[in-house]
């Protein structure tokens, strides 16, 4: 089998497969009440992930950003009217090309004003569910995950001995991704579908804090590929105001670009966003999972290489 | 030699690691859910042929490697090292210890043409031609019937090597052997 230069590299098995997917997520969500919704793909602002890089336009004197997932204006709509929403759409992350990454990539995201971290994995499971097949998912928090294949208490062992264990599984490890190594290296092991949830304060992105201290977030893993993330949402604007701040001291550490804090976002959280969970899911992996796929290029009709 | 970053690498790229090169057999993009993005590479170092996996952050870097494959005719062993030449025309010559020559010096004979690899000019690792027909020193005569030994016995070749042949081989004899497993062919034709 060989396909010419130009051609598409997903086979029609794959367009089929992701036709039905979209089908059948959103037959999903309509009948649990959801509201399909559209948000803008590029905005004034990004986010400010340290690992995180958005592509930038300029639009005469002024930039804009792609946005890397719709997460900001999602909740800038349910500070304002909060009810349950979902959006399918592409999202788009600057240097992240592989095979389990395309830099275009398309996203599920929901969000259900009330409901807690473990109301969303259950109904992530129950997604799952439908659009693989039926299957059970097991529950671990990060602190035993990382224990269980490392020997490591994380909230005890000081930064050098966490550094050291990184050290051990991957050779690029340091003070600001000794976390991600060690966390990479117990997921890529895992088989069959498992939620991973409870993460150290460093990892948890827009989570709010629970009440056992961890960042009320999980993820949801199959075969050791993350398929979903989803937490419980950070509702004070000082807080949100603090960890972009933190983000932008490691960004200067780092070298990299300065990210101006979304103060339209900042001002939804003043104003009030009711207690929400939301999650983000891949759906371009989901449908690799599907259809037995090891990369992501076979289930797109043009990747980052062909387009 | 220009440095190449995490986002350029593929397998066939020769850099510099640790001080040695290497070829990239496998590289992947990995990026761990909130966290920072790192390429995985499985190398194999092309001194000691040994394979090994490293990661990279993003944006690192490595210096490549000088390395390339030429085909050079092995001239002349002169007791200490032994002589190859560039087959190009233009006579250009490189000496080679037996260290690197390795298993090499088993299967050449003097004019026999050689893959090297060069390495910022110096040879680091000599593959043999894939055929060689080399002239039987050392036999013992055969014994028919002999079928304890599976049929088969020790030879000696001019080279040096030794190597397993059937009972019928006779010294003298001229025989084609697969170098890439050191294994008897069969006789050489004509």
């Amino acid at each position: 089998m060989s396909r010419s230069w130009w051609q598409p590299e997903c086979g029609a098995d794959a367009l089929e497969a992701r036709a039905a997917i979209l089908r059948d997520a959103r037959k999903f969500f309509d009948a649990r009440g959801y509201l399909e919704i559209q948000t803008p793909s590029l905005s004034n602002h990004t986010a400010s992930d340290p690992f995180l890089d958005s592509y930038t336009l300029t639009d005469g004197e002024a930039r804009r950003y792609l946005q890397t997932s719709p997460e900001f204006h999602m909740k800038r709509l349910l500070a304002h009217t909060p009810r349950p929403v979902y959006q399918i759409c592409l999202a788009f992350r600057r240097g992240e090309t592989g095979h389990l990454h395309n830099s275009e990539f398309t996203i599920i995201e929901w969000y259900a004003p009330g409901a807690s971290t473990s109301d969303m994995t259950e109904l992530t499971a129950k997604l799952i569910d439908t659009l693989l097949k039926p299957g059970r998912v097991e529950r671990v928090s990060f602190e035993s995950l990382i224990r269980d294949k490392h020997g490591l208490d994380i909230c005890t062992c000081d930064e050098s001995t966490l550094i050291e264990a990184a050290r051990r599984v991957a050779a690029h490890a340091d003070q600001f991704n000794a976390l991600d190594c060690l966390y990479e290296h117990a997921v890529s092991d895992l088989s069959g579908r498992v939620v991973v949830h409870g993460f150290p304060l460093p990892l948890a992105s827009l989570a709010a804090i629970g009440h056992d201290g961890v960042a009320d977030r999980f993820e949801f893993i199959i075969d050791g590929i993350e398929l979903a993330n989803g937490c419980q949402e950070l509702l004070d604007a000082d807080e949100f105001r603090r960890r972009v701040n933190c983000n932008n001291e490691i960004r200067r550490a780092r070298g990299l670009a300065h990210v101006e804090c979304d103060t339209r976002l900042e001002a939804a959280l003043c104003s009030g966003l009711t207690p929400t969970s939301g999650v983000a899911l891949g759906l371009d992996r989901l449908l690799m999972l599907k259809l037995g796929k090891r990369t992501i290029s076979q289930v797109l009709t043009f990747s980052d290489k062909t387009r | 030699m220009p440095n190449i970053s995490t986002n350029e690498f593929r397998p066939g790229l020769r850099v510099l690691l640790d001080g040695d090169p290497c070829t990239m057999v496998e590289t992947e993009f990995v990026k761990p859910g909130k966290g920072q993005a790192f390429t995985r590479v499985r190398l194999k170092n092309l001194i000691t042929s040994r394979t090994w996996e490293r990661t990279f952050k993003s944006g690192e870097s490595l210096p490549t490697a000088d390395v390339r494959e030429v085909a050079m005719q092995y001239l002349y062993f002169d007791g200490d090292t032994y002589h190859f030449m560039l087959s190009d025309g233009s006579y250009e010559q490189v000496e080679v210890d037996a260290a690197t020559l390795g298993d090499a010096k088993y299967w050449i004979r003097e004019e026999d043409l050689c893959q090297v690899v060069l390495w910022d000019g110096r040879p680091i690792s000599i593959t043999p031609p894939i055929f060689v027909e080399l002239e039987v020193v050392q036999t013992d005569p055969g014994v028919r019937g002999d079928t304890a030994t599976g049929g088969s016995k020790t030879a000696i070749m001019s080279t040096g090597a030794s190597i397993r042949v059937p009972l019928f081989i006779e010294a003298g004899e001229v025989l084609r052997i697969d170098t890439r497993t050191g294994e008897y062919v069969g006789r050489a034709k004509g």
